[in-house]
């Protein structure tokens, strides 16, 4: 299951096709029938810290992109 | 001796022959013969014509009296013939003891240019079928030329107006030749052992890319040295490459065949080569312009190339980057609809038993049982009545 590897700290040698792979595999769990009520704000816990690592991460791309692509204009 | 045998004096003696002569021979006969001993150093021509067979000779004193000369002036000229040593003539006259000297000479007063043409031409024939036997009729045009052909050996007469239209032609091109002239005779006997020796010494050079053997227009008589087996024999085996520039525009000696190649006068063969020089000039420029072409090409292809890879760069990532968070916020609405807390907020509760244990069954649970109860804002406690 896929719940097993929530177990692992969200940081920033998380990859973000790791944590968008979790993510999915989560919501799709949360989604089913058989959802275990006592696991649920662990699961959205979880679920919350990974969406907010995929948000930085992309910030953070789209600035560091945003500085390359000034700099090659500028040349 | 008898007083009736008849005895005559000298000049009647040659009264009496010369009228034998005219009365069997009247107005003349055709003789033929080849000319040897060529004199017209003064206003009338004189020579021997010749005939050998087997090892014998025979000779006749000829002359050719000035007003005769004058009169076949025209019809040599038209035949672009000159009478010379070594030429084959075929000559109408009447012969006749000359009384002061008592010498025969025969009086010419008519030629037949055909004769001396067709044995020409008979002879030709003969030289160039031994050259093609010899495998030296195409032989130096089988030398290869080199590509930049600066240092010429010029083979002519020093002086000779065909020595100065070809220098004046190789110096017009203003390429840097370097000429090295032999003096040689382009006419007369001297003419092929002269210019043969001038070949072999060239051909031995290292430093000598080319040969030019040139001469000015003339008769064709004049020109015959170039028709002979030992030039056109030189030319072909000549290790370097002969241009010849010999003679008027209609003449075409065996020594041009023979040649690499052959130019109507020494000014075209001067620029003949010059032409060889320019065309190696011309093709380096053209290769250099392709080279340069090519690398402009090669450089604005690839400009191109990097202008639409920053394009790329420029909206490929956004892009990527506007789906994830797109993706992302479909993950963050579907886990809002699931987050426990929203659920309870619309009016859900979540009740445990004393253990701590989520009720899903009212089985699940006795009267008089402890239950705690979550809400949204908090807990409340209860027990079971029934």
């Amino acid at each position: 299951m896929a719940t097993k590897k929530a177990a692992k700290a969200v940081d920033e040698t998380t990859g973000y096709a790791e944590a968008i792979g979790e993510l999915e595999s989560i919501l799709d769990e949360l989604e089913s029938n058989d959802v275990d009520v006592d696991v649920l704000a662990e699961h959205v816990k979880r679920a919350s810290e990974l969406i907010e690592l995929c948000r930085d991460r992309i910030g953070n791309a789209k600035l560091r992109i945003e500085e390359v692509v000034a700099q090659i204009d500028a040349d | 001796m008898s007083d009736e045998e008849i005895t005559l004096s000298v000049s009647q003696y040659i009264d009496v022959v010369n009228n034998v002569l005219k009365s069997t021979m009247g107005e003349g006969v055709w003789i033929q013969g080849e000319i040897e001993g060529f004199n017209n150093r003064t206003k009338h021509t004189y020579f021997n014509v010749v005939e050998r067979t087997d090892g014998k000779k025979a000779s006749v004193n000829v002359a050719i009296w000035e007003f005769n000369l004058k009169r076949l002036k025209p019809l040599l000229e038209k035949h672009r013939l000159t009478l010379a040593d070594g030429i084959k003539v075929r000559l109408f006259g009447t012969g006749d003891l000359y009384a002061e000297r008592g010498s025969f000479s025969f009086k010419v007063s008519n030629i037949d240019p055909r004769f001396t043409l067709g044995d020409l031409a008979g002879q030709r024939d003969e030289i160039v079928q031994k050259l093609k036997l010899a495998g030296l009729y195409e032989a130096n045009k089988r030398v290869k030329l080199p590509v930049v052909p600066l240092r010429i050996a010029l083979l002519t007469s020093i002086g000779s107006a065909a020595h100065a239209d070809t220098l004046h032609e190789l110096e017009a091109s203003g390429i840097g030749f370097e000429v090295f002239v032999y003096d040689v005779r382009v006419q007369g006997e001297d003419a092929a052992p002269t210019v043969v020796a001038a070949m072999k010494q060239a051909a031995k050079r290292d430093d000598i890319d080319l040969i030019m053997l040139v001469r000015g227009g003339g008769s064709k008589t004049d020109l015959l040295a170039f028709d002979t087996e030992e030039i056109a024999t030189a030319i072909g085996k000549c290790s370097k490459p002969v241009f010849t520039g010999i003679g008027h525009e209609i003449d075409f000696s065996i020594a041009d065949e023979v040649a690499h190649r052959a130019f109507k006068t020494p000014t075209a063969c001067a620029a003949g080569v010059a032409e060889v020089v320019n065309a190696f000039v011309q093709s380096t420029e053209e290769a250099w312009a392709q080279i340069a072409a090519t690398a402009s090409e090669l450089l604005q292809s690839a400009e191109h190339e990097l202008v639409r890879s920053l394009d790329r760069i420029r909206r490929r990532p956004m892009d990527v980057l506007n789906l994830a968070a797109q993706s992302l916020k479909g993950a963050s609405d579907r886990l809002r609809l699931l987050d426990p807390v929203n659920t309870m907020a619309r009016g859900w509760s979540i009740t445990r038993d004393a253990q701590g244990r989520t009720l899903r069954s009212a089985v699940q649970v006795s009267s008089g049982e402890q239950l705690t109860t979550q809400l949204s804002d908090g807990t409340i406690s209860s027990t079971v009545n029934s």
